[in-house]
């Protein structure tokens, strides 16, 4: 018995070691890949992905070239490269940027410490959630941006202003998606510790955070996009930098190719925060993934 | 009365619901003895499942109480270790890890802990498994895995809640000799809740036979089949005498559920 459930692992383990390495038929793997769910491979996906980049900065030639819209209304992608290089080149840009990232991230970071304890408090605790999770519904729905000439009038318009219309806008919408998190909690999982000597009060830490970190990762993800946008509200009024700054001084000067450079550059940097996101997500949680 | 063993005085489970009262358990008494294996077979919705969860500690009953070696049980401890259909290993530990997981609780000692894991590891057959993670494990190493993580916490009784309903019949078959070849190593209380006929008969010592609405024990068959059993067990003249009569009362609970309910006006 022993001896052949050893026979059985080892041929199981040699099968889980040996990766298909064939690099024969690549195209074909790839028309392989368009089954529904199917697996794609790194190169392919890389290959995919700037191609569309590619196709968009086609679109966008052909748009200026073909149907001429006047550049003024839609600047060529030559034109706000030339921008951008301007805007690099003064070094008061690169600053803006540094500081539009200082302030998402002090707002985003003060509110995530507050909304996950809270949000792991209401998924757990009935009584929490009582009292809790009908105020942030509540809260959830102010608009953020509608806050800023309060916050003005009550805090200034300096830096903690800015921060504040970000914890508003972030906090209550993450206290809510990290409650949600922790009920996707499995309750026989929780069950099942309790019948190995865990105490109601240790499930939280010890089993309900871990089994839920990964997709309150995810939920950070999602409400730190939700992030930029209200820092970018915040700047275009009452802000003396940043890059939502520098977008309406450039409307005030009609710079509408200085206005598309501060576009895709929180694009860009909201794609980098994506990438690490999901390159941090690979290399901590690859045993949330689901092989049977 | 076993003051040792585990006993089950006249347990009831109503559950409220909007549409009434739903009896799932009616005046349950059962006594187990320590290192006996009981079954407790039934069709679906007869209860078993709950009287094990109230076995557990994870429910309590509406009525009577469970005494084990002359306490009365309350909420669920270490001294029952569970096993569930569903895989319920922690997937962000290792296998090793989720079989230390109930003896770190205890505060062992590292060194101890991991020859307890390592000498389970070596019991259910998943040597060279030890540092995987369970989601890249197959269904039957998982319940294995689940097994040895209940048994490395040495709790008096071993509750099993269908552990192998979701595995195919081969991995089954293989399963359940695994089960027995463990018990027979580090003999242990277990109850077991299945509702496949010969699984329940394989492997106890006695059979508990359930009726469903409401649940009741509606006969005990005394399996005295010699030990070690193996497979061929399960193509004897005896093996098929305890399944005939299984088989027909259990039949006859099926039949009694599919029967349309007269509802009077």
């Amino acid at each position: 018995m022993v001896n052949v459930n050893e026979k059985m692992n080892t041929m199981i383990q040699n099968h889980l070691l040996t990766k298909p390495t064939s690099k024969r038929n690549r195209g074909h793997k790839l028309l392989q890949a368009f089954t529904p769910m199917g697996k794609i491979s790194k190169c392919h996906t890389i290959l995919l992905a700037a191609a569309a980049f590619a196709g968009i900065l086609g679109l966008w030639t052909l748009l200026i070239a073909v149907v001429g819209i006047d550049p003024f209304f839609q600047p060529s992608p030559s034109a706000t490269l030339a921008a951008a290089q301007t805007l690099l080149s003064d070094g008061e840009f690169i600053k803006g940027v540094q500081m539009t990232v200082f302030r998402v991230m002090t707002g985003f970071i003060i509110a995530a410490a507050i909304a996950v304890p809270l949000g792991l408090l209401i998924g757990t605790y009935a009584p929490a959630s009582a009292i809790l999770e009908y105020v942030f519904s509540f809260v959830r729905y102010l608009p953020a941006s509608a806050f800023i000439p309060l916050f003005i009038l009550w805090i200034g318009i300096d830096e903690p202003e800015k921060i504040a219309v970000i914890i508003l806008g972030s906090l209550p919408q993450l206290v809510l998606m990290v409650a949600t998190n922790v009920r996707n909690v499995p309750m026989s999982m929780i069950e099942v510790s309790y019948t190995l000597g865990t105490s109601k009060a240790d499930v939280l830490w010890k089993i309900i955070l871990p089994k839920s970190l990964p997709d309150i990762v995810d939920s950070l993800r999602t409400v730190l996009g939700w992030a930029w946008t209200y820092i970018i509200v915040a700047e275009l009024v009452g802000a003396s930098s940043g890059i939502g700054y520098m977008i309406i001084q450039s409307q005030r000067m009609m710079n509408t190719s200085r206005i598309f450079v501060g576009i895709l550059t929180i694009g860009l940097i909201g794609m980098i925060i994506d990438i690490a996101f999901k390159l941090a997500h690979d290399h901590f949680f690859y045993w949330n993934k689901e092989m049977h | 009365m076993t003051a040792a063993g585990l006993d089950i005085q006249n347990v009831n489970k109503i559950y409220q619901s909007k549409s009434g009262n739903v009896f799932a358990l009616d005046q349950i008494n059962l006594q187990v003895k320590p290192k006996e294996f009981v079954s407790l077979l039934g069709t679906s919705g007869c209860g078993k499942s709950t009287l094990l969860r109230i076995i557990c500690g994870l429910e309590d009953a509406t009525n009577g109480a469970i005494y084990h070696k002359g306490k009365e049980l309350h909420g669920p401890g270490p001294d029952r270790g569970m096993v569930f259909q569903a895989y319920t290993l922690f997937p962000w530990m290792t296998v090793s890890e989720n079989i230390q997981f109930g003896l770190k609780q205890k505060h062992l000692g590292k060194k101890e802990a991991k020859e307890i894991a390592e000498h389970y590891i070596e019991l259910v057959g998943l040597r060279g498994f030890e540092e995987q993670c369970p989601n890249f494990l197959s269904g039957g190493m998982k319940q294995r895995v689940a097994i040895a993580r209940a048994l490395a916490n040495d709790p008096d009784i071993l509750l099993l809640d269908e552990p192998f309903g979701a595995l195919d019949m081969q991995t089954r078959g293989v399963m359940q000799e695994l089960l027995l070849n463990v018990w027979q190593k580090s003999p242990k209380m277990i109850v077991m809740v299945t509702h496949d006929i010969d699984e329940a008969i394989f492997l106890a010592d006695r059979v508990a036979i359930m009726s469903a609405r409401p649940g009741r024990i509606k006969e005990i068959l005394d399996i005295n089949i010699e030990r070690p059993r193996d497979y061929h067990v399960k193509t004897s003249q005896q093996f098929m005498e305890y399944k005939e009569r299984a088989t027909e009362i259990i039949r006859e609970e099926s039949m009694k559920l599919l029967q349309p309910k007269v509802v009077s006006a």
